[in-house]
């Protein structure tokens, strides 16, 4: 079994351990968001009573920004119905109900797909929901990671377990660098949000190993409203992995996680994403509504945060991973691919927001849009007035694969400090023909060529990605691509 | 003079339009168009923050003052210092002043008239209101409403104008008054001609210019578009340049912002068949508290057709700039070849600058690319020239100079390039 397939193993056989045996009934609760529901969730969660406060504040804020229709965002360049937020249940684990009897029953589309991932039949039947009767298990592979972490000091576990267990530290830092003011979503994942990962890493140590959902999904299950929060001591460093390239089944439409950051002196906090939702039917029906809101801090001198993602799922993606740069001399790092296809609708970017001396960002995003879907880039870049000597450099390039896809760039830059130096660039343009045939008179199929050429337009950012994520990353897309073009 | 009076700020203009109405009545031709756009004008009302294309820029202040209607005011006494062009088209407070417009040696095939004469004629009739969107924008809404005076200015096919032709709007009122200037060029097919418009204040109050533009372009014609707006810190100014482009036709734009309180300049091209050519140049630069927007928008309808935007601004003091532009390409536009750059320079460390150079491109075999650069002068540069024995506040000067004459050249119009370095070396004294 080589290295990729193994690392999709693992995921698959997360899941099984969660099981399905446990109480259905017990884990969903009914349609609609109240206060009740709200204290509803919060005693099957066992909260603290600050914890609950927390919700609370947060859902009333929610309501006074949903009982005003010209609150909601409409910003964004996407095009979706109306979110009914009543006809939602706000709590129910996913995967805890399977979604077919047998694999006969799912869209043969997406078997496709997994069978060029190389998914064995099994993990298959999981991904996409099916019920299984074999349970797996794969303690120990955690239980090992567990170990060896718990002895440099790192806290990994799921916001339940933090909560619990690190009350001090959830308190002190949840909620600072996105409050539940923030934005419509950052408000409703305050007020429901059902579990998530917590990340402690204490001062001056290096992570030995990619931190990822993958090894403990289980036990945090992985609800449509998750939170993660990392906290990254002085000199410290880590590496984050989130997602999975394995297109997932799920029947939770409505997602809005949030993600926080905090760097200290001279620490650094890598995240990489992997995005592969389901993002709906032909018609785009069905899919999976992304609304995330992840931010990070580079609270203290010389402290950097990179966010890198590939994003290629969900049919609407609305996400836009920040770094305050509050440090001096702090750095901030955005790379991101984002591919669409299908109807799939994508506004995603980054904030870039200078506030500490000789701060650094750069923003390195490709999009390449397919069939009848639309790619947009909206990034921010604000350099205050104490901001001296602040730089930034971003550059955007959209591909298009096809006539009825459409790309798109809306930047904004905010300059307080004239000591700033903003670059900004775009290009946008279409396989380029040259290089297509050059491929294709040295015997290259036009459907390779295009892999090649997109991969190669892809390269820059799918470097940053930690080793098994890479590959994964190159192999997902060439999948992708795959009867999108031509 | 109507006056108006302090309630909700849209409910003021409504009223004034009602009792304006009765006094004087729109002239007949106009009044349908007259009263489509006052509807439309209360259904939108004016901008709020929460609109996007108006994100950076407030105009609540400027509307919220109490302005006159502007009439036909005294004549100003000073001989009008004019471009040296035998074609000049003079309007006082927004009415035309014949006695000191220089019309009478147009050539035969080029037309320079008032629109109250003009509303009459078919072209007119048929295509005055139909690029300047009032159904979207409250401001162009606003102008349509009030439409009495203006310059129509129509070229036959065929016809090359020798001299530029320049509108020049004079205002003089001594109250605080609200003008609105409206423009309407028609350039027949293979036509050329160049128009340069600008304001001169005499008066000392408050003064909000909402000026509307329209200019239709026909195959194979060549209009070039001055703007010059040399503004006081009493002086603001919104303006709606609407420009629709024929089939290999060129179009250039030049717009020139020297300070004033806020400036919000709207330019949309919609070029609307093949192998058209447009180009957005602009040089904005600001002192003191003004504040300029320029809000531009090309929207490629049809393929093969060429586009560069390129807006350069610098900003001292307090100043604010905003570059909010955007290239749509359309699905049909294929073989669009769109540019757009945006360069600023912060003197000081209370100027700001938003750029918001957006692409929307909906069309696969096409060529866009944008950049948006804003900083402080070359540190390398400076030095170089101060090594050379340069003094530091000559270099500066020096570097600036050339910052702003790379727009300045590019102007087609070649007797304004003097006017224009004078007041580009105006504002950095």
């Amino acid at each position: 079994m080589n290295t990729d397939t193994q690392y999709l193993h693992q995921v698959a056989e997360s899941d099984y351990e969660h099981g399905w045996s446990t109480d259905i009934a017990s884990d969903t609760i009914p349609k609609g968001l109240n206060e009740e529901v709200i204290r509803l969730i919060s005693a099957k969660k066992q909260d603290p009573d600050w914890m609950l406060e927390s919700r609370l504040r947060a859902f009333r804020h929610w309501e006074t920004l949903a009982s005003d229709t010209d609150k909601y965002p409409r910003w964004a360049h996407l095009d979706h119905p109306e979110i009914n937020f009543q006809d939602i249940s706000y709590y129910s684990a996913p995967g805890s109900k399977p979604r077919y009897e047998s694999l006969d029953e799912v869209d043969p589309e997406l078997l496709q797909t997994f069978e060029a991932l190389g998914i064995p039949l099994e993990e298959q039947k999981v991904l996409a929901g099916v019920a299984v009767d074999a349970v797996v298990d794969s303690v120990s592979v955690t239980t090992t990671f567990k170990e060896e972490l718990a002895k440099l000091g790192i806290i990994f576990c799921s916001f339940t377990e933090a909560i619990e267990n690190h009350g001090d530290l959830v308190r002190k830092y949840m909620g600072s660098v996105v409050p539940h003011t923030d934005n419509f979503y950052a408000a409703l994942n305050a007020a429901v949000f059902s579990d998530g990962s917590f990340c402690y890493i204490p001062p001056g140590v290096r992570c030995p190993m990619e931190l990822s959902t993958y090894f403990r999904i289980n036990q945090a299950g992985t609800g449509q409203f998750e939170r993660t929060l990392i906290v990254a001591e002085e000199g410290s460093y880590v590496s984050y992995l989130e997602g999975c390239t394995a297109p997932r089944r799920d029947e939770n439409q409505l997602h809005a996680a949030v993600v926080e950051i905090i760097a200290h002196k001279d620490a650094e906090v890598k995240y990489s994403t992997i995005q592969n939702w389901y993002p709906g039917n032909a018609e785009g029906k069905g899919g999976v509504f992304n609304f995330v809101t992840k931010r990070g801090i580079c609270e203290g001198t010389g402290s950097k945060i990179s966010w890198t993602q590939l994003e290629t799922g969900s049919a609407i993606t609305w996400k836009y991973p920040s770094v305050i740069l509050k440090g001096d001399h702090s750095i901030g790092e955005f790379y991101s691919v984002a591919f669409t296809k299908g109807r799939q609708q994508a506004d995603t970017g980054t904030k870039m927001l200078h506030l500490g001396r000789n701060t650094s960002s750069t923003i390195i995003s490709k999009g390449i849009s397919a069939g009848q879907s639309n790619n947009s880039y909206r990034g921010l870049v604000r350099i205050n007035k104490r901001a001296e000597n602040a730089r930034n450099f971003a550059q955007c390039d959209s591909m298009l694969l096809g006539d009825r896809c459409g790309a798109h760039t809306f930047p904004y830059l905010e300059i307080h400090n004239p000591t700033a130096q903003v670059e900004h660039e775009a290009t946008t343009s279409k396989v380029g023909e040259d290089q297509m045939f050059y491929c294709q008179q040295r015997g290259i199929s036009e459907q390779d060529a295009i892999k090649l050429l997109v991969s190669g337009f892809c390269q820059e950012i799918l470097t940053k990605l930690p080793m098994e994520f890479a590959v994964e990353a190159r192999k997902l897309l060439a999948i992708e691509l795959e009867g999108s073009v031509g | 003079m109507p006056e108006l009076m302090d309630h909700r700020v849209e409910d003021r203009f409504l009223a004034v339009y009602e009792r304006y109405q009765s006094l004087n009545g729109t002239a007949e031709p106009l009044s349908d168009l007259s009263e489509k756009a006052i509807a439309c004008f209360a259904k939108t009302g004016f901008p709020r923050s929460k609109n996007e294309s108006w994100k950076y820029t407030n105009v609540t202040p400027v509307i919220k003052r109490t302005y006159q209607f502007a009439e036909a005011g005294p004549a100003s006494a000073k001989g009008v210092d004019t471009l040296d062009t035998p074609y000049v088209a003079v309007f006082v407070n927004g009415r035309f002043a014949p006695e000191q417009s220089r019309l009478d040696q147009m050539p035969a095939g080029v037309s320079i008239q008032n629109l109250s004469a003009a509303a009459k004629q078919n072209l007119v009739q048929e295509r005055l209101g139909t690029y300047a969107d009032y159904a979207e924008d409250p401001f162009a809404a606003l102008n349509t409403a009030f439409i009495k005076d203006g310059a129509v200015i129509t070229a036959n096919p065929g016809t090359q104008l020798d001299h530029p032709v320049h509108i020049l709007h004079i205002i003089t009122c001594s109250d605080s008054t609200l003008v609105q200037p409206r423009t309407f060029v028609y350039a027949g097919s293979g036509a050329s001609l160049q128009i340069l418009q600008s304001t001169e204040f005499a008066g000392s109050d408050y003064v909000l210019i909402n000026a509307v533009t329209e200019i239709h372009v026909e195959p194979e014609a060549q209009v070039d578009h001055l703007d010059l707006q040399v503004g006081t810190p009493k002086s603001s100014r919104i303006t709606n340049l609407s420009v629709y482009q024929e089939a290999q036709s060129k179009f250039y734009s030049g717009v020139f912002t020297f300070g004033g309180e806020l400036t919000r300049n709207n330019l949309s091209i919609l070029p609307n068949a093949e192998h058209c050519e447009s180009l957005l140049h602009g040089l904005f630069m600001a002192h003191g508290r003004s504040h300029i927007d320029n809000n531009t928008l090309v929207d490629h309808a049809k393929p093969n057709c060429y586009s560069s935007e390129y807006y350069k601004g610098i900003l001292d003091d307090h100043a604010i700039g905003v570059f909010n532009g955007k290239v749509l390409v359309r699905q049909d536009a294929q073989l669009t070849n769109a540019y757009q750059t945006n360069r600023s320079i912060l003197l000081t460390e209370t100027a700001r600058m938003y750029s918001k150079p957006a692409l929307e491109i909906y069309a696969d075999d096409v060529k866009c690319s944008h950049g948006a650069t804003t900083g402080q002068l070359d540190k390398d540069g400076l030095f170089y020239l101060r090594s050379r024995g340069i003094p530091e506040q000559e270099a500066r000067r020096l570097m600036l100079m050339s910052f702003a004459g790379d727009i300045i050249e590019k102007t087609p119009v070649s007797a304004m390039h003097e006017t224009l370095y004078d007041h580009v070396e105006h504002m950095l004294r």
